[in-house]
């Protein structure tokens, strides 16, 4: 415990933390969605100012949005700099892909878009940086940023490990590269089916078809490459895992005598979809890797009054912050369904009929069941440790909420029509 | 005469060995006999692994897919968390999914793992109307009856406790698809194997047929063999 707290931990995880920021700008790019309006992305070079792992790499990334995203022009190769002097005829710097981000906190157990108005998070550096401009007007620190951006050296130096924080928790930073690689070693521990399986070959026929309607109505470009795969076992369920891997359960697109079922198939693809694009698992290693430092010192906090040390005040520190992530992860869950009625809105246009599918899906889904919320029992110190150490760091909705939360998007689909 | 007769046998003979030698390479090209397989971490679970090698899956079992022999190790050795995002709650362990097999009490639903948490109901359906219904069991087995399931019929559930509710389906088998695992089944009892080989054998017959839920029992029964 107390080496795992030494100080000397805590610049290695800033290190990396910056690490990954700084190669975020170097590594999967070819895939990277950069929209400008509807026009032709402008060509980025795919050399970036070799920054390294330095905090002036870090600001000059703020400094000149553009440049660090690159992403190769119809014939693969890299074109001249974004910058302002040499950015192309009609080029608009805030046409980026935004993301309003509506919430704040100090840990990063936020889910900013719980409606799902953004079917596609941001993934560039260039549209975050847009993104995170945003919130710093909304924190009325605008002026940093800026400044930043014009280059004004005389702007007031903000703490890198703020910057970092504002990145790691505002911004998609984990290289798309890294993402992919994450997933596929995540499918090693899966048992799947191979596409050539005689036994398997209706399953992945209806499946790809399912994901085809799904990916055909996204917006275009789509920075991720979906693969379906199909598990051995399991019953009507499936998972995403990072870089846009989906592992569908066996019975999952086998309708029996319901037709229907292919509308829960398409909602459960939908929802797992939804769960890369709005990257939520990659999301989740950053906020760990950050809310690690912020938790680390807390917990230096607590424990530098000796006088105000007791087993007491730990255990509440911990399950506080268990409680965050466990509530993290329901929140992303909520938000995959809204985005998954999200796709299936425009799936089905007309409000009656999407109404209609929704009841099926609802249905199949199971009845609205109230369950205990997450904590522990009581506060007794035993029901506390149980509690802490169940080894459940994440959770799904209950149904209840699940049901509500798809009620209420369907009556906002109503209202927009 | 003679030279076009010598000729003829010749070219009889020819054929012969051309069939002969196709058959062959035919047949060692259908069925791969060698089995390979991940390292296991344990000592016990290396020795496992040897003495699987040791016997060979195309003459123990006749008909036997080695890849499933293979599959179901690499199974016993991965842990059952895979990470990733699930739709939803994953359903308890010893919890039937997929096709099911019956056995002569009928089928069981061992809540062990979640039954701390507080069952409150079982609820098993078909076409959405109710076929069982347990509030509050006593206790964490519940065994169906077989003479209430149907074969090649869809049962969906749902278990609610009070910390979660778990949906799933399982399809009880058709009598036509246990002709050729029965015989599997029969030609695997006269070989003579350690009683874990033969586990493993019977989880692979399982496995080959699609009946995991079946074969998942087995690996969980054989899994604190191997544990460190």
């Amino acid at each position: 415990m107390t080496m795992l707290f030494k100080p000397a931990w805590k610049p290695l995880l800033v290190a990396a933390v910056c690490l990954f920021l700084t190669n975020a700008g170097h590594a999967g790019h070819s895939s990277v969605a950069q929209e400008f309006d509807g026009a032709s992305a402008p060509a980025v070079p795919s050399s970036g100012p070799d920054l390294g792992t330095t905090f002036k790499g870090l600001f000059d990334r703020f400094r000149s949005p553009g440049a660090a995203d690159a992403k190769p022009d119809d014939k693969g190769t890299a074109a001249a700099p974004a910058d302002k002097a040499s950015a192309p005829a009609g080029f608009n710097p805030m046409a980026f892909r935004l993301v309003d981000i509506e919430s704040w906190s100090q840990t990063s157990n936020v889910v900013l878009d719980p409606e799902c108005k953004t079917l596609v998070q941001p993934f560039g550096i260039t549209d975050n940086v847009a993104s995170l401009g945003m919130l710093a007007a909304k924190l009325k620190v605008k002026s940093f940023v800026d400044g930043l951006n014009n280059g004004n050296a005389n702007a007031k130096p903000m703490q890198v490990i703020e910057i970092l924080r504002y990145a790691a928790k505002s911004m998609n930073w984990l290289p798309m590269s890294l993402e992919v690689k994450l997933g596929e070693s995540k499918l090693a521990d899966f048992e799947v089916l191979e596409r050539d399986d005689p036994k398997a070959f209706e399953d992945y026929k209806r499946g790809d078809k399912v994901l085809e309607d799904i990916v055909k109505d996204l917006p275009q470009p789509l920075p991720y490459e979906f693969q379906l795969k199909i598990r051995k076992a399991g019953s009507d369920s499936a998972t995403a895992l990072p870089g846009g891997i989906i592992v569908a359960d066996r019975y999952l697109f086998q309708t029996g005598k319901k037709e229907s079922n292919l509308d829960y198939a398409y909602f459960v693809m939908a929802h797992e979809i939804s769960h890369v694009l709005q990257r939520h698992l990659t999301r989740e290693y950053q906020a760990r890797l950050v809310d690690a430092v912020e938790s680390i010192e807390g917990l230096m906090k607590l424990t530098d009054n000796k006088t105000q040390i007791t087993p007491g005040a730990l255990i509440g520190y911990s399950t506080a912050l268990k409680k965050l992530f466990v509530n993290f992860t329901e929140q992303q869950e909520l938000q995959a369904d809204s985005c998954a009625m999200q796709m299936m809105a425009k799936h089905y246009p007309s409000h009656k009929q999407l109404a209609a599918k929704l009841a099926m899906i609802e249905k199949s889904m199971g009845k609205p069941e109230q369950t205990e919320t997450d904590g522990p029992k009581s506060a007794q110190l035993l029901d506390t440790l149980k509690y802490l150490g169940d080894g459940v760091m994440e959770r799904h909705p209950n149904t209840v909420q699940r049901h509500n939360n798809l009620k209420m998007l369907l009556t906002l689909n109503l209202a927009q029509k | 005469m003679y030279p076009f007769i010598y000729v003829n046998r010749m070219a009889i003979v020819m054929v012969f060995a051309a069939l002969c030698c196709g058959l062959a390479q035919a047949q060692s090209g259908k069925q791969d006999c060698t089995l390979r397989l991940k390292s296991a971490s344990t000592a016990t679970g290396q020795q496992l692994a040897q003495d699987l090698i040791k016997a060979n899956p195309c003459t123990t079992v006749p008909g036997l897919d080695v890849k499933s022999l293979s599959s179901v190790w690499s199974a016993l050795l991965t842990s059952s968390s895979t990470g990733g995002k699930r739709f939803d709650t994953p359903p308890p362990a010893g919890t039937p999914t997929g096709k099911v097999l019956l056995g002569a009490q009928g089928l069981v639903f061992d809540l062990q793992s979640v039954f701390g948490d507080g069952v409150t109901q079982l609820q098993i359906s078909v076409d959405d109307v109710p076929v069982f219904n347990i509030v509050n069991p006593k206790g964490p087995l519940l065994t169906l009856p077989a003479a209430r399931l149907k074969p090649e019929t869809v049962y969906d559930w749902v278990l609610i406790t009070r910390k979660n509710s778990y949906k799933a389906s399982f399809r009880t088998a058709a009598p036509g698809e246990l002709a050729d695992l029965q015989h599997q089944l029969d030609v695997l009892a006269t070989a003579t194997l350690s009683p874990s080989v033969r586990l493993l054998y019977t989880a692979a017959i399982y496995d080959d047929a699609e009946f995991y839920f079946a074969r998942d029992q087995i690996l969980a029964q054989l899994r604190p063999q191997i544990a460190p």
